[in-house]
């Protein structure tokens, strides 16, 4: 009978629920992850911008002290002062800018002498427009402002030059803020800049630009190239006549990192089931074959059987279990050994007679039964051959019951003797006795005959004592009419009396 | 026996050491007579040049260490802390002075020194060299640095602006730029001023209308293109100012305290009347004044 696994089945189900449990984990957190990404991209996207205009002021610092680092530079002073006030080249000039200033951040530069005339920096056009109206000697310098060029948005900061308090002219330093925000965007690794004027796209940072492309923006969101995009505006330019300058993360690029999340989480999930399912197989088998092993034992003792249980060596629980069981076994086995042969000496006590060790009346009527269906089965017959002693009173007056016991204990040895194994001998009375034999009416005769002959031939010894001794038989068959044991023994008996009443010492035989 | 050794071993190191450091000591002050100190020597760049190129022979012919300052007036140098480092000298840290420029006679009662001449130097008019004028005369020299002429189409030269470049130290002086014009106030106002003369040499390289002045011991740097041009058609040298045909110049001195030491003193001698000095002079187109 296979043994019912209840806990391995719970060990499985508990090792499916904890993989339901971990991918529920999991699936949950994956579709939590997208809000989450989305939350921290707005978030970021609001820093980032904050951040962005913190370094635009920055930088306006930083060009506004580059511009009074080269104004306030005595050499400079002087050489324009040669220039302007003198009239000589510009050449000197320039050598001493390129010389001193070369090494500034900015993009272009320019010195206006207080006439107007460009001193350096005479090729943007632009530049010089935006200047004009900054060029007075009554501004402090250093104020910062914004023109457009067809490619960028530049940054521009004029400083006035004095030499012994004459106002000689301006310094002019730019700063082209698209190339500035893109390499900032380009170094953060993601999210793009757009330069927007009137709704459509000038610039931006993006491969191909989107140029001319409609820039739709709604509640921080729009759509771009297939893409959706969530921007927020560097308020920081706010002139209007300035292009709008907007940041924004794209969709691929969010989902991007999302599907690189995704593809993390599954493979946690993966390896995660793998070691759980390992762990779990690994639980059952551990658990599972040693209690399969343990039940199978126990029905094997439950049959009555003993199975050599090895011993374990390992100290777990289980183990332990086994070799107690294994303790027990051994003792049970003692125990029922002991009980088998008391059964055994029980058994022989209660069926055979304990002076002659031949066997008794009761067991007679136990067996009887069993030779008659086993006759029955072979087709053959059965025998019933009846002895008394003579006289055997006489020799219990005579000589004792000590001497008659020796007398019986012969007689049984030499019927003993006589008989085939397949005979069986009784001694159903004080001095009577019965033989079952499973030949025919003849072969119990010549059995009767032969017994009669042995036990008269052989007196018995005690001592000086010689004691002849015989016996009467009486033989009768069984009868299909013999509806118990009782009818052949009746019959038998009938045979003894008839031997017995014929003066005894022979064998009488009925024949119906 | 293995203590023994080591203290042994120690011993000798020490020796040694002491040994080592006396050795040393006694090259450092082999040159110093009596293990005197030093003699310091300070002032303007010019004179500073002389005093530089004579220190072996001095320091051999007097026996003594002699540290001089003044190289292109740097760290403050010039004609005042020369005065002032000659007013320092006393026994035990004995100095001396050097100047650019004479003194008046107010100044050297006032500030009890001995002023001690020893060369004219030429003053150098300086002008770029692509500008193509050779020679001025005084008067042209004059009415340039007054401003008096600003083109250099004025003298022959091409249709450019001057640009005046001066160094106008020692203010209260006689002599030096004086000769050139009295005062300051008759120089340009419109001019670039500079304070040093390396500066000065660096403000007519830049400009090729510029006219600037500095004294004959200047030593021009490899950068430097700059040319001096003749006065009144005589250039710049020993022989045509001791002549008195190169009108621009200015008298080199030392100076010291009236406790100068004999050493001192005899280094100051050995100075203005050494052989040396002669080779110097020659070299730097001096007109030596006790020679």
């Amino acid at each position: 009978m296979t043994p019912p696994h209840t806990y391995r089945n719970r060990l499985i189900l508990y090792v499916v629920l904890l993989e339901v449990f971990l991918i529920g984990v999991l699936f949950f957190f994956y579709s939590q992850s997208r809000d989450a990404i989305l939350d921290v991209a707005n978030r970021n996207l609001g820093l980032f911008v904050s951040q962005l205009n913190a370094k635009i002021k920055l930088e306006e610092h930083e060009l506004e002290q580059s511009a009074r680092l080269i104004s306030n530079n005595v050499q400079l002073r002087e050489y324009m002062f040669v220039v302007v006030s003198i009239g000589t080249e510009t050449a000197p000039l320039k050598d001493l800018f390129q010389r001193q200033f070369g090494w500034l951040r900015f993009n272009s530069a320019a010195i206006i002498s207080k006439q107007g005339k460009v001193l350096i920096g005479g090729d943007d056009k632009k530049l010089l427009a935006a200047v004009n109206k900054y060029r007075t000697a009554d501004k402090p310098g250093g104020e910062v402002f914004y023109y457009t060029t067809e490619n960028s948005i530049e940054m521009a900061t004029v400083m006035p030059v004095f030499y012994q308090n004459e106002f000689l002219g301006n310094v002019v330093l730019t700063h082209t803020m698209d190339a500035s925000l893109i390499e900032t965007a380009r170094s953060v690794g993601f999210g793009q800049f757009f330069v927007v004027s009137n709704g459509k796209i000038l610039r931006s940072s993006l491969e191909g630009g989107l140029i001319g492309q409609s820039f739709k923006e709604k509640y921080g969101q729009l759509q771009l190239g297939g893409d959706n995009y969530l921007v927020s505006k560097v308020t920081y330019f706010s002139d209007k006549n300035l292009p709008e300058v907007w940041f924004g993360f794209s969709n691929p690029e969010l989902t991007g990192q999302l599907d690189l999340i995704r593809s993390q989480m599954l493979a946690l999930a993966l390896g995660a089931s793998i070691v759980i399912l390992i762990i779990g197989i690994a639980m059952i088998r551990n658990f599972s074959r040693p209690v399969s092993r343990l039940v199978s034992r126990m029905h094997q003792v439950g049959e009555g059987k003993f199975p050599e249980i090895e011993t374990v060596q390992t100290r777990d629980e289980f183990g332990y279990l086994i070799n107690q069981f294994q303790d027990m076994v051994i003792r049970l086995k003692e125990k029922q050994d002991e009980v088998d042969q008391v059964q055994s000496l029980l058994e022989e006590q209660a069926t055979t007679d304990s002076l002659t060790g031949l066997y008794n009346r009761r067991y007679l009527y136990d067996l009887y039964p069993k030779l008659l269906s086993d006759a029955k089965r072979q087709g053959n017959s059965i025998t019933v051959i009846l002895a008394d002693l003579d006289k055997f009173k006489q020799v219990n007056d005579k000589y004792g019951h000590i001497v008659g016991d020796h007398v019986l204990t012969h007689v049984s040895e030499i019927m003993r003797n006589c008989c085939r194994v397949s005979d069986f001998v009784f001694r159903i009375g004080g001095e009577e006795f019965l033989v079952l034999t499973t030949g025919g009416l003849n072969g119990g005769e010549i059995l009767a005959e032969k017994i009669r002959n042995k036990i008269e031939q052989s007196p018995l010894k005690a001592g000086d004592l010689i004691l002849s001794v015989t016996s009467s038989f009486g033989v009768a068959q069984l009868e299909s009419t013999d509806a118990s044991l009782s009818d052949i023994l009746a019959r038998a008996d009938k045979a003894l009396y008839a031997a017995k009443d014929s003066g005894r010492n022979q064998v009488s035989v009925i024949n119906i | 026996m293995t203590t023994s050794f080591t203290a042994r071993a120690q011993l000798l190191l020490f020796i040694l050491f002491n040994l080592l450091c006396t050795i040393v000591y006694a090259d450092d002050k082999a040159i110093n007579k009596d293990n005197k100190p030093a003699i310091i020597g300070a002032g303007a760049h010019f004179a500073w040049v002389i005093f530089n190129d004579l220190k072996p022979a001095l320091q051999q012919s007097s026996g003594r260490t002699v540290e001089l300052f003044g190289k292109e007036s740097m760290l403050g140098m010039g004609c005042n802390a020369g005065i002032k480092m000659a007013q320092q000298n006393q026994p035990g840290k004995e100095s001396f002075g050097f100047v650019c420029c004479p003194l008046s006679d107010k100044e050297v009662h006032e500030k009890d020194i001995q002023v001690h001449p020893i060369a004219k130097e030429p003053i150098l008019i300086l002008v770029n060299k692509q500008n193509k004028v050779q020679n001025l005369s005084q008067q042209q020299v004059s009415d340039i640095f007054s401003g008096k002429i600003t083109n250099w189409a004025e003298v022959e030269g091409e249709d450019k602006p001057v640009v005046v470049v001066t160094r106008l130290h020692c203010k209260h002086r006689p002599g030096h730029w004086k000769t050139i014009l009295p005062d300051a106030k008759s120089f340009r106002k419109d001019r670039l001023n500079v304070k040093s003369a390396a500066e000065m040499v660096k403000r007519v390289t830049d400009f090729p209308g510029a006219i600037g002045h500095t004294g004959a011991t200047w030593v021009f740097g490899s950068d430097s293109n700059v040319k001096s041009v003749s006065v009144s058609g005589f250039s710049p040298t020993a022989g045509n100012l001791r002549a008195g045909r190169y009108p621009f110049y200015r008298v080199l001195s030392a100076v010291t305290n009236k406790q100068a030491s004999a050493d001192v003193m005899a280094i100051i001698d050995r100075v203005q009347t050494g052989p040396e000095f002669s080779r110097v002079a020659k070299e730097y187109e001096l007109v030596p004044i006790r020679q």
